[in-house]
């Protein structure tokens, strides 16, 4: 029968892998774990054998790089997982049901931007800051302000937010494209293409603004209540 | 001397055939035993194999976070004596990867034999 490693021993091992420049704490445990099952199993076989030999033998038979490319391979695996993610998420706007709520803001925004004015472009312009500061408001008060509380500790949270950072660089083609045409026309006077050019980007970018604020922390909460339940951070 | 470079390039040779091949062994493995850990597949690749195969880590990992980010594979920790463990197992699209690649290997394994050893076709 396989004897567990101590306490003790198993805090050396959490102390090994983070000298070995390992500083997610997600990724100390799994590392943590398959030492600690070496271990365990060369103990088994030869009882005389220590802990500090086995984890020495054991440390090198891994790469000469150490643990950094299991780090890396699972770095560059959950920022895919994350940005499949969101990707999804958005499409989905594309699909049945949320497609008719996408086309009829469309739909709203067009018909405004076919009939508006420069008194109603001010307006809609103050509304969007309104929307977007309120978002914002929203993310702090119910704690989805990850980046300040938890980067460079835990890799789950961290391909998150740099997944986010990926995904938000492309919403900058809607906001060129909408800066180009609303700076090349008198405000508020916009032909037939140019005020549906107008509406299918601010619908892109609301859409965005509404997933990242209420969906995507969402769906990091439950990654975490689900897959890392030991981290103590849902 | 020459038999040692010989066994060294039938090791290479192993080694890449098996790298190659790692993403259907442990999609295998965990549609047949449900749910395992990393150390887990390690040893059961060596039992079922009688020690001809040696999955390293710095081969398995790899594999099984990539096979996580692409949705194939899902994890749950659970406390094993003073410490966590990972335990991962295969999602329903997993599943329908395991039977595409099974018939994609024994296509393979087919024509391989067709090339090794014409005469048996």
């Amino acid at each position: 029968m396989t004897n567990h490693l101590s306490k003790e021993e198993v805090n050396k091992l959490f102390e090994f892998v983070e000298s070995k420049n390992v500083q997610y704490l997600d990724v100390q445990h799994e590392i943590v774990d398959h030492l600690a099952s070496a271990i365990e199993e060369k103990q088994s076989k030869n009882s005389e054998l220590s802990f500090e030999k086995a984890l020495n033998k054991l440390y090198s038979e891994f790469p000469i790089t150490g643990f950094a490319a299991f780090v890396s391979t699972k770095q560059s695996a959950m920022s895919i997982f994350w940005r499949k993610r969101y990707l999804g998420f958005m499409l989905s706007y594309l699909k049945l049901p949320k497609v008719v709520i996408a086309g009829f803001i469309v739909f709203v925004l067009q018909l405004f931007f076919q009939n508006a004015s420069p008194f109603n472009m001010g307006i809609l312009l103050i509304a969007c800051i309104i929307f977007s500061l309120s978002c914002n408001y929203y993310s702090f008060k119910a704690g989805y302000n990850f980046k300040e509380k938890f980067e460079n500790k835990y890799l789950a949270i961290d391909a998150f937010l740099e997944g986010h950072e990926v995904i938000s660089f492309f919403i900058l083609i809607p906001i060129i494209v909408l800066t180009a045409i609303l700076s090349d026309n008198d405000l508020g006077y916009y032909n037939h293409y140019q005020s549906w050019i107008l509406a299918i980007n601010l619908t892109i970018m609301l859409l965005w603004i509404h997933a990242y604020t209420f969906q995507f922390p969402k769906m990091l909460k439950k990654e975490l209540s689900e897959k890392y339940t030991h981290l103590k951070i849902a | 001397m020459l038999p040692k470079i010989l066994r060294y390039i039938f090791t290479c040779m192993n080694r890449n055939l098996l790298r190659g091949s790692l993403e259907t062994i442990v999609i295998k493995l965990l549609s047949d035993n449900n749910e395992m850990y990393g150390y887990e597949i390690t040893q059961k690749v060596k039992e079922l194999t009688s020690d001809e195969f040696k999955i390293t880590e710095g081969a398995l990992y790899p594999t099984l976070h990539k096979l996580e980010g692409k949705g194939i594979l899902t994890c749950q920790t659970r406390s094993i004596g003073n410490r966590f463990r990972k335990y991962y197992s295969l999602t329903e699209a997993g599943e329908s990867e395991l039977t595409i690649m099974l018939q994609d290997m024994e296509d393979y394994i087919k024509n391989m034999r067709l090339i090794l050893n014409p005469q048996l076709s």
